[in-house]
């Protein structure tokens, strides 16, 4: 009898527990924003995205309390020149983590509304149906931690 | 079997040295962090970002570092001009300059300018002027630059080069460093050679 209750208890937990795994699969860490320089419109957020999941899980959208529009970047830097491409979004393999710097991914913030404040709030949702919502300082230089990561 | 030990550690001594000697070449010609990057003297004129014609021919003697960017570039162009912030502080020198021109001109104005560049650094100099004299300054640095469109709407990016460029103090560029070698340390460390 109780070996039957612990069976069902243990199916009903299979059954259920994924989705609430799920949730602390991805997780968003090291966040930070730069400040603005008076007078331009543009900014970018960075941070990085860790999977501690099984299965690969894809960033698809990003919104900030602070710009009117948020969106994937990557700075491509060839021998002599550097532009900037939209990517529609980034993918994050499982058990491992993706890194936004300067440089390379970023989070671009247009059309600021002012004074960004000494915090921003920044939305992810994810492919896998995460979202995750974040408290970022607004800083003139990248927080020691992601100097860290950007060394690698 | 014994005369064959004794040349091979003569032959190891031997190679020692020169690698001693060829080591303190070396490092006697104290090559720049830079790459090398002689390219003849110029001049140009163009506005800086307090409204005032700034010409390099009016700046003889000084080691100046120039990049190139624009306003609405939100992740390289901050990044290189704290760089660029750090390296003067560092090297705490008036004969030491430090650029910043706009590849933007139609919407970097001098105004618009003004109120960005001093975020950085008061000794930062931003510069806007006319399309011919911004890209006559890019041939001089063996460079380039071009708008870009976004897919949608009007708003457009400019792509260019993320290099800082080193003018030596006769007026001609010098040293180049591409984005891997932007260490504000050893290119203050270069602007301090040059000026010794």
């Amino acid at each position: 009898m109780n070996m039957k209750k612990a069976l069902l208890v243990l199916a009903v937990l299979l059954f259920a527990a994924p989705p609430a795994w799920s949730g602390g699969e991805i997780s968003v860490k090291d966040p930070w924003v730069r400040r603005n320089p008076p007078g331009a419109s543009v900014t970018a957020a960075y941070m990085v995205i860790e999977n501690r999941g099984r299965a690969a899980d894809e960033l698809l959208e990003i919104g900030c309390s602070c710009s009117a529009s948020a969106s994937l970047h990557i700075t491509e830097t060839r021998e002599d020149s550097m532009a900037m491409k939209k990517v529609a979004s980034i993918e994050v393999p499982p058990g491992d983590s993706v890194v936004l710097s300067p440089g390379g991914y970023h989070v671009m913030l247009e059309g600021l509304s002012g004074d960004m404040g000494e915090t921003v709030t920044l939305e992810f949702k994810f492919r896998s149906g995460e979202r995750i919502s974040v408290t970022a300082p607004v800083v003139l230089n990248p927080p020691a931690a992601s100097r860290r990561g950007h060394h690698h | 079997m014994k005369r064959h030990y004794w040349l091979l550690t003569a032959l190891a001594l031997i190679a020692l040295v020169w690698v001693a000697v060829l080591g303190f070449i070396g490092t006697d010609k104290g090559s720049f962090h830079g790459d090398e990057y002689r390219r003849p003297a110029f001049d140009f004129s163009l506005t800086d970002h307090r409204n005032r014609t700034f010409s390099l021919s009016g700046h003889p003697g000084k080691v100046i570092l120039l990049n190139f960017g624009f306003t609405n570039c939100p992740d390289v162009c901050p990044t290189t001009l704290g760089m660029l912030g750090e390296v003067l502080d560092l090297v705490e020198d008036e004969r030491a300059m430090a650029l910043f021109i706009t590849v933007d001109p139609e919407r970097d104005t001098a105004a618009k300018l003004g109120a960005y560049i001093p975020f950085f650094h008061d000794g930062i100099i931003g510069l806007t002027g006319p399309q011919q004299e911004i890209k006559r300054v890019n041939d001089a640095c063996g460079t380039f630059y071009s708008k870009e469109q976004e897919t949608q709407g009007s708003d457009y990016m400019v792509v260019h080069s993320p290099a800082v460029y080193l003018i030596g103090p006769g007026g001609e560029v010098m040293l180049r460093y591409p984005k891997e070698k932007l260490d504000p340390r050893k290119i203050a460390g270069d602007v301090k050679r040059l000026l010794m």
